[in-house]
């Protein structure tokens, strides 16, 4: 699957970001507000959809549950890592592109 | 257990951005809501004012094989309680100190509602319609096994009855409400189509 054409929604970059390291579902809502500086907050609605979807396509999994905790971990999959890689690169162009025609 | 008071009130499926708006105003004043009656009827209870803030939602459980109680759960580790359920919406409220529930103004979050408030209309509509449909073929059965004039004449006049009510509800009031829903994604998708 080829998504290199398809640019990421910025709540999903963020979260893919967010993964990087193990988070559970109100970790990722705090980190990914952390991350843009207060500037995005995901609604829970909007990131438990964004979760089960990510899962589907293979780029987030979840973690071994511990037996003593009901919070479900997710973390980051070599294919989103993958993903996350390209939309970066997608992004430094078009900043690039931004920069040299802008002079900014 | 504070002061409770009830106040009846009526949305349609389309204005889901009233009642919320409606709720937090209700809060803001100190009226935090707590349950809905049958028939509609909103019950508040006296706390500070501000305490809390309201949001409806509408998990789409069909589409995602969504299991609601892992929802709810997931949703209280997010800081949110479920107050109450009616029909298929959730009444959702946080604290006001915890930040809003999310930034204002998403186009996307407001066209993903807008969609599900849609389909939930559209899947009213035709469970509407097989009742009515079901009611007629009772009816119209019932009309060609019993042969007594004054019974039949009552039949025939109870299959008029819930065809013309049928007509009237869909047209008077389905129609526009599906319309201006669809109406409402239209004008999101084409401000999504040059922001995000």
């Amino acid at each position: 699957m080829n998504n290199s054409n398809n640019a990421l929604t910025e709540a999903v970059y963020y979260i893919l970001l967010a993964l990087l390291s193990p988070l559970h579902g109100y970790g990722i809502m705090q980190r990914t507000a952390e991350l843009s500086g207060g500037r995005l907050l995901i609604s829970a609605g909007t990131l438990y959809g964004a979760l089960s979807n990510l899962m589907d396509k293979g780029w987030i999994e979840q973690l071994e549950v511990v037996a003593d905790s009901r919070r479900k971990e997710y973390q980051i999959t070599a294919a989103g890592r993958e993903v996350l890689e390209q939309e970066f690169a997608r992004l430094e162009e078009l900043v690039n592109n931004g920069k040299r025609i802008l002079k900014m | 257990m504070g002061t409770t008071k009830k106040v009846w009130n009526f949305f349609t499926i389309a204005q889901w951005e009233e009642e919320e708006q409606w709720l937090n105003d209700m809060a803001r004043n100190g009226w935090h809501l707590v349950r809905i009656n049958c028939l509609l009827r909103y019950v508040f209870e006296k706390g500070t004012p501000g305490e809390y803030i309201y949001k409806l939602d509408l998990p789409d459980n069909l589409e995602h094989g969504m299991d609601e109680q892992a929802y709810c759960s997931f949703l209280a580790e997010c800081g949110i309680d479920v107050v109450c359920k009616q029909k298929q919406w959730l009444y959702l409220r946080k604290k006001a100190t915890d930040g809003p529930f999310a930034e204002k103004d998403d186009l996307f979050a407001k066209l993903q509602m807008t969609n599900k408030a849609y389909s939930y209309a559209i899947r009213t509509l035709s469970m509407l319609l097989r009742c009515f449909a079901v009611m007629i073929a009772i009816f119209g059965i019932a009309l060609c096994v019993i042969s007594h004039p004054y019974i039949n004449d009552l039949f025939e006049g109870v299959i008029m009855g819930i065809g013309i009510g049928a007509i009237i509800a869909i047209t008077l009031i389905w129609v526009p409400l599906i319309n201006s829903l669809r109406k409402k994604m239209n004008s999101l998708i084409a401000e999504i189509g040059i922001k995000r």
